[in-house]
C-alpha cells in the first residue's frame, strides 16, 4: 500500500476556504449569543433540558445567527473596506465573491429553521429566522446607515436567542421569556456604544452614524451610563416577577454595580482608556447573568 | 417587604430617572432642520425601548 502526500499549498488551501466562510459567520460573537439561547433553555426546563433538545438548538441557533453574519458581509462590503477593523473580512479581500457569501447565508437561514423546525418546534424556528430578519433587514440595512439610534433598535436581534431557547423547551412564550430577550435588549447600547467609542475613526471613515460619531464622545458617555442604569434595572425584573429568586438578585445587583462603576468611570474620565474595560466586561456580565438565572433556577 | 417588591422598588428608583434624561437628551439632540417624516421616526427610535421599559415593569408588577 502507498501514501499520497499532497503538496503543503494544496492541502492547505481547502482548509483555508473552509475557514473563510467560518469567519463570515462571526464564531466569536454567536458563542455570547449562544451562551444566552442555553441559559434560557435552563431556566425554562428549571434545570437541564433535554440533551439532544439542548444540542440541536445550539446547532440551529449558531446556524441562524451565522446565516445573518454572512449575508451582513454581503451586505457591508462596501463600509467594512473603509474600516481597518473589517478590511480583512473574507468578501472585501476577495477571498470569498460576494455572491457566495449571500448564498451561503441564506442556505444556513434555511438550514437553521428546518434544524429547530425538525428537532425543536416551529416556534423556535420561526423566532430564530425573525431574528435573522431583524438583523438584516432593520439593522444593516435600514437603521444602521440612517439613524443614531440604529444599535438601541437593531439590537432586538440579538435579544432573540433567549426566545429561541426559551420556545425550544416550551413551546410558548411567557413573561419570563420576554424579560430575558429585555435583558439582552437593554445591554446592546452600552455594549455597543463602549466598542464604538474605540472604533470612532473607523466608523466616521465608514459613514456610519454610530453615537459617538454623530454626538460626540462626552455625550456616548453620558447615554452609556444612564442605558447601564435601564439595563441594571431591568436585570431585577426576573426578581420582581417573580421568576428568580434571592441567588440571582444578589447576583445581578453585584454584577450591575461593577457595571455602573466602569460606566461612571467612563463618564467621568476623560479619554477612552475606560472604554475597553467597560466593552471587555459588559461580555463578561452577560454570560453571568445567564449564569446565575441558570444556578437560581436549578 | 419581600424580595420582589424589594427587587421592583430597586427597579424602579433606577430606571425612571435614567430614562427621563435619556428622553431630555434624546428632546435636546433632535434635528430640527429634519423632515417631519424623519423627524417622527425618530422620536419613535426613542420612545420604543421606553414603552417597552414601561410595559415590563407593569407586567412583572402585575405578575
Amino acid at each position: 500500500m502507498t501514501t499520497r502526500t499532497l503538496p503543503a499549498a494544496a492541502s492547505a488551501r481547502p482548509l483555508a476556504v473552509v475557514g473563510d466562510y467560518v469567519r463570515l459567520t462571526k464564531p466569536r460573537i454567536i458563542s455570547l449569543l449562544l451562551v444566552t439561547t442555553a441559559g434560557a433553555m435552563f431556566v425554562a426546563a428549571s434545570g437541564v433540558p433535554d440533551g439532544w433538545l439542548l444540542f440541536w438548538t445550539m446547532v440551529g441557533g449558531y446556524l441562524a445567527a451565522g446565516g445573518a453574519n454572512a449575508i451582513n458581509h454581503y451586505i457591508d462590503r462596501d463600509i467594512d473596506g473603509r474600516m481597518s477593523r473589517t478590511t480583512a473580512r473574507p468578501v472585501v479581500a476577495g477571498r470569498v465573491s460576494p455572491g457566495r457569501a449571500l448564498a451561503f447565508g441564506v442556505a444556513l437561514g434555511a438550514l437553521s429553521a428546518l434544524v429547530l423546525g425538525v428537532f425543536a418546534n416551529w416556534l423556535a424556528a420561526a423566532l430564530a429566522l425573525l431574528g435573522l430578519a431583524l438583523y438584516v433587514g432593520v439593522y444593516t440595512l435600514w437603521l444602521k446607515r440612517t439613524t443614531v439610534h440604529n444599535i438601541v433598535i437593531g439590537g432586538s436581534a440579538g435579544a432573540v436567542p433567549p426566545l429561541v431557547g426559551w420556545a425550544a423547551v416550551t413551546g410558548d412564550l411567557g413573561l419570563s421569556a420576554w424579560l430575558l430577550f429585555a435583558i439582552v435588549f437593554y445591554w446592546t447600547p452600552p455594549h455597543f456604544w463602549a466598542l464604538a467609542l474605540i472604533l470612532e475613526r473607523d466608523y466616521a471613515a465608514a459613514g456610519v452614524p454610530m453615537l459617538p460619531v454623530v454626538r460626540g464622545e462626552a455625550e456616548t458617555k453620558r447615554q452609556i451610563l444612564l442605558w447601564s442604569l435601564v439595563m441594571v434595572a431591568v436585570s431585577l425584573l426576573p426578581v420582581a416577577s417573580g421568576a428568580a429568586g434571592a441567588l440571582y438578585l444578589w447576583s445581578a445587583l453585584a454584577l450591575g454595580a461593577v457595571f455602573l462603576g466602569l460606566a461612571a468611570m467612563l463618564a467621568r474620565e476623560p479619554g477612552l482608556r475606560w472604554a475597553r474595560a467597560t466593552f471587555h466586561y459588559s461580555l463578561l456580565y452577560l454570560a453571568l447573568i445567564f449564569v446565575a438565572l441558570v444556578i437560581d433556577a436549578a | 417587604m419581600t424580595l420582589r417588591v424589594l427587587a421592583l422598588l430597586l427597579a424602579v428608583a433606577l430606571a425612571v430617572p435614567a430614562v427621563v434624561a435619556i428622553a431630555r437628551m434624546a428632546l435636546a439632540g433632535r434635528d430640527r432642520d429634519a423632515a417631519p417624516a424623519r423627524r417622527r421616526l425618530e422620536a419613535l427610535w426613542v420612545v420604543v425601548p421606553i414603552a417597552l421599559l414601561v410595559a415590563l415593569l407593569a407586567l412583572s408588577a402585575a405578575a
